[in-house]
């Protein structure tokens, strides 16, 4: 017994050091960034995808006024996650839709206070929303569909079949135009859908990846694919990306501009208010492109050293929005510049991979 | 009623060989009414109440070995590996040393970081082979089964492991003892919470100079355990695994001559549950692997000679859908390898030093569609190692030299000096090492962003120890000691992507690595009761030093996955043949983005283990054991939306013959 009272007499002391030292090592863990500010300003949503395969997206809201953000607001809000890769976001009256690929969900909020509403589920792979009327809207889906969702019950109602990977959606009278990029592989088709019976009433061919669309001041459909490959990993099978001007109705090309280079793809599309200039990502840069110009443009409206992922165009105050994920394991940057001749405005840091912008 | 066959129970046979007989055959019919009893087992295992979980407890003590002086090296317990029979290589290395395993959830993906560094900075060797997959550089520890292992060391400092000399350290699984007597055999079973039952069968027989063990394991477990998310309460989906190795291992020794053989082939099949935050992709993976190994030493008292040949076949098929039929993702990968080395230790004739010289030499062929086609990598190195005894007692001193090749890539030499020894009660170290890292096949051959310019990794690890022994007697002993590391690590191989969005390997980041480990160990032994505890902690600083790109936020801050602090806690006591351990693991705040903007809280765990030896015969006797793991019920995750298993319970039976 003497043995053993040595023995904790020894030990003890040492013990109480240890943990007495380990103890002063440890600090209190900080907290995440400040409470949400109720919002009442102009602002822009950023959608955040999140580290990928196992991490949630997150959504940061832009003070247009304050210059102030706000991250992971919904989490904030809400006390849980959106989920793996909030893809997309939009806003039908006072209530929003937020996108999340990977969950194969729609995260429904109240746009007042961002309250969660509930969710939408049986998609798969959801990518982008499209309000068509008060009552329904269109959910471009990777099982190669347009899932269609009643806005009144948040049901989806049932699905229509597109080409491979739906991605993009823009509507022109009664007509919606859904491009099909190809997913994990490639497509070339944009699936006409008729807006009233949500009926498939023509596949337009075009180029490989088409991957933005919008309509301009006279009607017209804008159409920019980027081409066989990815930037970066030039292939023999390349192929150059295109912008085209498509008739709505009759489905003719009437204008197809061609980009130089087998090696260098353009991606996203965005047009401003007056419906007469276009911008786009193109080597590290944003090109505007007029519906007159006779050629697409040599030099860059916007340079920027890094790699621009996301873009966005703010109507209210002609203002382009752009992101660099950086190394998409980090907090995104998020870029304006004045679309009119682009001078840099400001820049701020949202959450993780920032890839979509809705404008309130 | 069911007759017993034979009558092995009542009847006692004739003494000498009928006795042996008989004996092998009341072993052989027990193993096999353990390996019929499983899915009658596997039903009842459903409920979580009647759940069992995993793995054993006990004290680990550092056991001494090296080649180089100055280096920390830690053998996992025996005991600690008697009672973990069930256990992963990863639930071991997680509960039992200073490791961080990232752990994706009990049955699936398990990655090691050592001393702050990444999973790829860490060496796996079997029998003075590398494990670590060619392609991506690292290992799955969860698929690694103890019990077809016989020891496990940590090794952090210089060592001939080929490809790296890595900046993390070298786990070595040894093999199984081959010196248990005439014959020996045992069997048995683990039933625990999740549906998870294992069974294991192992023959050890030595005639003259040649003895052979055969192990056999096969597992399933469903995982299916309950979690909380959204504040609604799941179970864990799509995450069955199942699994079944087999170990052949020999010894023969003619002359001055030994030869070692070992053949093992494995075949791990999994569901991959998706994190928390993901739709299930229903996402599968299977592992196959065949492996061999030969080697022959001759032992002497001036040289010494050893030589090895190894060659492994691997194959890792995984795939992902979305619903039923859409499939996303169909990756496979076929590893093959020969790997040969050639060693020579040798007393030189003067000062007492001591030389050790390798060879060692690899070819690796990697086929997957992810790098479109076939990449063959041949490499090879040698080194050089003078080990002095100097003038006080226990004193020594090594200096090295080592030069890997690898084909197309130039290899820094890599130096290494390093010394150790005692004054009084205190015992000393200190060693210097040039590391390096040769860019994985994933790194270099990977479509898109593989890169065929890159270097390897390249850095110096500076380490000492200082350890005192105030009571060092045979009932008690006591020991603290502090091991303090310095690791700075350039051309780090990070995937970032280039300025046109594809992610590309880059020997971009500079990366700091510091840290201290102290450690606290006591025993006391009166009689046939015992008391063992150790206290150790793990503070490490791993930060990058450069910037990415301009907009990179990343400097300064700490690597993601890397705690920068732990705390491990061990107790156990004995009486008589009765083991009662408890250990405690805390683990502080983890990053989970480059900027430290995300973590995860930190966490403790606890889990406690009650072992019985109950001696049936002169020659058997049953283990019985029953552990209660995270018996505080912490609800956390190791890795981001991968919640990991609340309290759950493992009850084991082994009846060992010798």
């Amino acid at each position: 017994m003497k043995k053993f009272l040595l023995f904790i007499h020894q030990v003890m002391p040492l013990l109480l050091i240890t943990a007495l030292v380990f103890t002063l090592s440890c600090k209190k863990d900080e907290t995440g960034p400040d409470d949400p500010a109720p919002v009442t300003h102009p602002r822009v949503y950023v959608c955040n995808e999140g580290p990928f395969m196992n991490g949630s997206g997150s959504i940061s809201v832009f003070d247009k006024v304050t210059g102030t953000v706000v991250n992971h607001l919904f989490y904030k809000v809400n006390g849980f996650h959106l989920g793996n890769i909030v893809q997309s976001m939009e806003v039908v009256d006072e209530t929003g839709y937020i996108i999340v690929n990977n969950a194969n969900k729609i995260e429904v909020v109240r746009m007042s206070d961002f309250s969660s509403l509930g969710m939408i589920e049986n998609l798969t792979l959801p990518r982008f929303f499209l309000q068509i009327d008060a009552k329904k809207a269109y959910v471009s889906c990777w099982d190669n569909t347009v899932a269609v969702l009643s806005l009144l019950t948040n049901n989806v109602e049932k699905h229509a079949a597109t080409g491979t990977g739906p991605e993009r959606m823009v509507k022109i009278d009664n007509r919606v135009f859904v491009l099909n990029q190809g997913g994990f592989g490639i497509d070339s088709t944009i699936t006409v859908m008729d807006a009233g019976s949500d009926l498939a009433i023509h596949s337009l061919q075009v180029y490989p990846k088409p991957t933005g669309a919008v309509a301009d001041a006279e009607g017209k459909l804008w159409v920019l694919c980027s081409g066989k490959g990815f930037n970066g990993w030039p292939q023999a099978d390349d192929s150059k990306g295109h912008l085209l001007r498509i008739d709505p109705l009759s489905y003719q090309v009437l204008a197809d501009y061609e980009f130089p280079a087998t090696d260098k793809h353009p991606d996203k599309l965005v047009i401003n208010q007056a419906g007469n200039a276009m911008f786009y990502i193109y080597e590290s840069g944003i090109y505007r492109f007029r519906p007159g110009d006779t050629a697409l443009p040599g030099t860059p409206l916007i340079s920027h050293a890094g790699y621009i992922y996301a873009l966005g165009y703010d109507d209210q105050d002609d203002m382009l929005y752009f992101s660099d994920p950086v190394d998409f394991v980090q907090n995104g940057w998020i870029f304006r510049h004045k679309a009119s001749d682009g001078l840099a405005v400001d820049s701020f840091l949202t959450g993780v991979i920032p890839t979509y912008f809705t404008f309130r | 009623m069911i007759r017993i066959p034979g009558g092995l129970f009542t009847t006692r046979p004739a003494a000498g060989f009928g006795l042996v007989m008989h004996r092998l055959l009341r072993f052989c019919w027990f193993a096999a009414l353990v390996m019929a009893v499983p899915d009658a087992v596997k039903a009842q295992a459903v409920l979580p109440d009647s759940a069992i979980a995993l793995k054993g407890i006990e004290v680990s003590g550092n056991k001494r070995f090296f080649l180089m002086p100055g280096m920390q090296a830690d053998t996992i317990d025996s005991l600690v590996m008697r009672s973990s029979v069930a256990a992963s290589l990863a639930g071991l290395l997680g509960q039992h040393s200073l490791a961080y395993i990232r752990d994706y959830g009990q049955g699936n993906l398990s990655s090691i970081s050592l001393r702050g560094t990444a999973s790829s900075h860490t060496s796996l060797n079997w029998m003075g082979f590398e494990l670590n997959a060619p392609g991506s550089g690292m290992s799955d520890m969860s698929i690694l089964p103890l019990f077809l292992f016989g020891n496990v060391r940590l090794v952090n400092g210089f060592v001939m492991v080929p490809g790296m000399l890595p900046a993390g350290g070298t786990v070595y699984l040894d093999p199984p003892s081959m010196s248990s007597g005439r014959i020996a055999a045992s069997a048995g079973f683990s039933l625990g919470s999740f549906s998870d039952f294992r069974q294991y069968v192992s023959v050890y027989g030595r005639k003259e100079g040649s003895a052979c063990r055969v192990a056999y394991l096969h597992q399933h477990a469903d995982n299916d355990f309950p979690y909380t998310y959204r504040g609604v309460a799941y179970r864990r989906g799509n995450a069955v695994s199942t699994g079944r190795a087999l170990m052949v291992n020999t010894e023969h020794r003619s002359g001055r001559h030994t030869f070692y053989t070992a053949a093992w082939l494995q075949d791990a099949g999994r569901e991959v549950p998706p994190s928390v935050s993901a739709a299930d992709l229903n996402a599968n993976r299977r592992d196959e692997a065949m492996r061999a190994v030969l080697r022959w030493k001759r032992p002497g008292v001036r040289n010494a000679l050893s030589a090895g040949v190894a060659a492994f076949h691997e194959y890792l098929h995984y795939t992902e859908k979305a619903g039923d039929t859409l499939l996303l993702l169909d990756s496979r990968i076929r590893n093959r390898s020969v790997q040969a080395d050639f060693g020579l230790d040798r007393k030189l004739g003067f000062a007492g030093l001591l030389l050790h010289a390798r060879v060692s030499g690899s070819a690796v062929t990697v086929n997957t569609g992810d790098f479109g086609g076939s990449h063959r990598r041949k490499s090879g190195g040698w080194g050089l190692t003078l080990f002095k005894p100097l003038g006080r007692k226990d004193w020594k001193a090594g200096l090295t030299l080592r030069q890997d090749w690898v084909k197309g890539m130039f290899v820094p030499p890599a130096p290494s000096a390093g010394i150790e020894g005692s004054i009084a009660a205190w015992q000393l170290k200190a060693q210097v090492t040039r590391n390096f890292r040769i860019p994985s096949m994933n790194d270099v051959y990977w479509v898109p962003g593989g890169n065929p310019g890159l270097k390897p990794e390249r850095g110096w690890n500076y380490q000492a120890g200082i350890h005192w022994f105030p009571l060092k007697h045979e009932e008690s002993g006591l020991a603290l000691g502090v091991d303090a590391y310095y690791t700075l690590v350039d051309q780090w191989i990070s995937w970032i992507p280039d300025g046109k969005g594809v992610w590309t390997a880059e020997n971009v980041q500079k990366v700091e690595i510091c840290g201290c480990e102290p450690r606290l160990e006591g025993r006391w032994r009166s009689g046939s009761f015992g008391l063992k505890m150790n206290l150790s902690a793990s503070l490490s600083s791993s930060t990058y030093l450069t910037k990415t790109g301009p907009y990179d936020n990343s400097r300064g801050k700490q690597l993601i996955y890397t705690p920068r602090k732990q705390l491990k806690g061990a107790l156990q006591a004995t009486f008589g043949s009765f083991v009662f351990a408890y250990t405690h693991n805390f683990t502080g705040k983890i990053f989970t983005v480059r900027d430290n903007s995300s973590f995860l809280d930190a966490w403790n765990t606890g889990s406690a283990l009650f072992r019985q030896t109950l001696p049936i015969s002169r020659t058997g006797s049953a283990e019985l054991q029953f552990e209660i793991k995270n018996c505080w019920d912490e609800s956390y995750e190791a890795v981001a939306f991968y919640p990991m298993p609340g309290r759950a319970f493992l009850f084991t039976l082994i009846y060992k013959y010798q």
